[in-house]
């Protein structure tokens, strides 16, 4: 028991120093009318510490670098490291991805332009997607109602906004809810996704109890055992206590190891490594859509934390237009010309 | 048939055989000619290029194609125009809002002598402040609407004991920092 | 045969329906041509003539009247596809200026019958062996005949009746139904009748 407790503290610590490292990592995509991208990646951080070879986003020495300090009136000291690349199409970025060594190159990443001429106007798109990691998960939506979900996908500035405005008592209330909504959907999902992977991994060889459909329909049975054992969850799985209780005594010995891989699998996926940061986009004109956040800069951002990519693709979107002036002159002379022949003609009756 | 209809049928019988002559068919298409030669002489070149501009207009299909394209890019216009104010309109209701603060329903002017008074230190340069009748009964009635206010809240937190828990022990950490 | 014939009896034994305009003359005016058009103009001034006589019964004004219409001819020949539709065309424009000018007319309120006029009208349908008219007598006759008949009376019967058109030519030419071309050309027979059973 001691040796546990020690063990715990020294994760925390150890979580502790990590998550300290990490700086806070804002990258902001400029996009233009030929579609290339002037990616800027900025990182704040209260030590002179940047390990870039971990950065969130794929990073080389092609990049531009620059470094400031900022010094608050209390003494506080930021220090900033600013990249910045032109990538000349978002075939550029997503070749990064491709080759990316960072934090997060576990996950899947892809950036799109699209460019629509509609005459008066040219429509621009951009989109950053992150696929998501679990198969069999469940989407967020089926857990949280629309406001929590607005909450859910807040950037942090927005929660401590709401933490420390006048309802502050009611967002408490709802991210409390939010947070007990999210466990119970981690959980499902976690379950779903161990009985993707575990009936995968035994197909063929198992019995029909053992195939998908039979595990699916004892899906919530399993959830609640889980919720049962949280606490003590790993020695008890590692005893096959859960397991004979999932799919009976002789299953779990004959399948034992299939199920420790598929949990493994599970594992890696809920437990992804993964850095948060943020994305802003900035677009060609006036914006006319998007599903990310707006202050009143007119600054899109969206918050990436690895939970909004679990069970289904995260879209980061905007889409802008510019008015095309030509356009609008030769319609323009064009309507005053058959409306001039339609006059000189009334005329000439 | 009748002696009447006889005498129709004759007077226009009559009219029918005497056909109106034309005499000198050859000089009247001479002139014609003549005057078209006339009249082409005398277009200026603006009218030329106006003609030239504009003959479009007599001949109907171009005429009726023209103004059907015309039409067709103003609906496009207007529709797609009226596409993209809706889509402009529906973003910015989704702007970030920032928290409305809470205001004391008094005038500006005697807010910022309160202050003022109290900054300081409960005290005025001349030794007294003058406050019209219009100015007590606003502060007085916003005092009654934050009383009502303070005793709606309360029995919520009364009759609420996890509320009531979680203010109290958020109130301590207040006190303690 | 055609061109052969002395000028009077060419014009009597011809019918309007058979002006005999060649597709080519037209062709050849639509690009332009102004030799085609002089001979165009050469063939149908006379017909044209005849119904913008009869409708004003004035020479002078008649004349003007083909003039204007051979020259609108001539800036609309591009509109003309065919040599049928040709002489609808011309017609077309005749009896429309001819219209016009007929409205612009005062009509006469009083009507006064013409004790001259009836008398050659009546000497003239007694006559053996039959004799063509002079153009004025002509004109006085028709005028006299069609006094109190409207402008649109008026052109229905003298299309019809005199002109020898179908019911579908004056439609084609006027722009009015058969109902009204049948209704008005009734009112107009039924009117001069009774001129010609009163005075004659």
């Amino acid at each position: 028991m001691k040796r546990k407790s020690l063990e715990s503290v020294i994760i925390m610590v150890l979580l502790m120093v990590f998550s300290c490292d990490t700086p806070e990592t804002v990258v902001t995509d400029i996009v233009h009318t030929d579609g290339s991208v002037t990616r800027k990646i900025e990182m704040k951080n209260n030590e002179n510490k940047f390990k870039l070879s971990d950065l969130q986003v794929p990073f080389d020495s092609t990049w531009t670098m620059k470094d400031t300090i900022t010094i608050k009136e209390n003494g506080d000291t930021t220090w900033i490291k600013t990249a910045e690349k032109l990538f000349k199409n978002v075939d550029g970025i997503n070749k990064s991805y491709l080759e990316d060594k960072g934090s997060n190159r576990a996950i899947s990443r892809k950036a799109e332009f699209i460019k629509k001429f509609k005459w008066f106007n040219t429509e621009y798109r951009f989109t950053e997607m992150i696929d998501r990691t679990m198969s069999f998960g469940y989407p967020v939506k089926d857990f949280l109602d629309q406001e929590e979900l607005k909450y859910f996908f807040s950037p942090e500035s927005v929660h401590s906004e709401k933490l420390n405005g006048p309802d502050s008592l009611k967002y408490k209330a709802l991210g409390d809810t939010i947070g007990k909504k999210v466990d119970k959907w981690s959980t499902k999902n976690m379950v779903s996704e161990w009985i993707g992977e575990f009936s995968g991994l035994t197909e063929g060889k198992a019995g029909n109890d053992m195939t998908w459909e039979s595990l699916k329909k004892h899906e919530d049975e399993f959830v609640k055992i889980v919720e049962a054992n949280n606490e003590k969850f790993d020695s008890i799985w590692a005893k096959g206590i859960i397991l004979k209780e999932f799919i009976g005594d002789s299953n779990s010995i004959r399948f034992r190891t299939e199920a420790d891989t598929a949990l493994a699998v599970v594992g890696r996926k809920l437990f992804i490594k993964f850095n948060d940061y943020s994305v802003r986009i900035i677009m060609p004109g006036k914006i006319i859509g998007t599903n990310g956040f707006i202050d009143k800069t007119e600054v899109l951002l969206w918050p990436v934390k690895s939970d909004y990519f679990m069970t289904g693709p995260y879209k980061m979107w905007a889409e802008s237009k510019i008015s095309n002036t030509w356009a609008w002159i030769v319609s323009g002379i064009f309507l005053l010309f058959v409306l001039a022949g339609l006059i000189f003609r009334i005329i000439k009756k | 048939m009748d002696a009447e209809d006889k005498k129709y049928d004759k007077v226009l019988d009559l009219l029918k055989k005497s056909r109106p002559v034309f005499g000198n068919a050859d000089v009247f298409s001479k002139k014609v000619i003549r005057l078209l030669h006339e009249q082409k002489s005398k277009v200026s070149l603006p009218e030329l290029i106006i003609e030239y501009l504009f003959g479009w207009v007599y001949t109907g299909w171009i005429r009726r194609s023209m103004v059907a394209a015309a039409l067709v890019m103003v609906v496009f216009f207007g529709f797609q125009q009226a596409l993209i104010l809706k889509r402009i309109n529906d973003l910015s209701l989704e702007r970030i809002q920032n928290g409305v603060l809470f205001k004391a329903s008094l005038t500006d002017d005697l807010t910022s002598r309160i202050l003022e008074y109290r900054l300081t230190g409960k005290q005025f340069s001349d030794g007294k402040v003058t406050v019209s009748e219009e100015e007590i009964d606003n502060l007085i009635r916003s005092v009654n609407k934050l009383q009502i206010k303070y005793r709606d809240l309360i029995y919520l937190i009364e009759n609420d004991p996890q509320l009531k828990k979680y203010i109290e022990s958020r109130m301590n950490e207040n006190r303690k920092n | 045969m055609f061109f052969t014939l002395p000028l009077k009896l060419r014009l009597i034994n011809t019918i309007p329906q058979q002006i005999l305009i060649d597709k080519d003359i037209i062709d050849e005016c639509r690009k332009g041509d102004l030799h085609s058009f002089e001979e165009l103009v050469n063939i149908s001034s006379p017909f044209a003539f005849s119904v913008a006589f009869r409708m004003l019964g004035d020479e002078p004004q008649a004349s003007d009247i083909v003039q204007e219409s051979m020259i609108t001819v001539w800036k609309t020949i591009t509109k003309i596809r065919s040599a049928d539709s040709y002489k609808t065309w011309l017609y077309r424009i005749v009896v429309n200026k001819c219209y016009d000018e007929l409205r612009k007319r005062k009509k006469n309120p009083e009507f006064s019958a013409d004790e001259k006029t009836w008398a050659l009208i009546s000497n003239r349908i007694s006559e053996e062996p039959f004799t063509e008219m002079e153009n004025i007598e002509s004109a006085r006759i028709i005028n006299l005949l069609t006094e109190k008949l409207s402008p649109k009376q008026k052109t229905v019967f003298i299309l019809s009746d005199l002109e020898e058109m179908s019911n579908e030519e004056i439609s084609a030419i006027t722009g009015m139904s058969r109902t009204n071309i049948k209704a008005n050309l009734h009112y107009a027979r039924k009117k001069i009748g009774e001129m010609i059973e009163k005075y004659l």
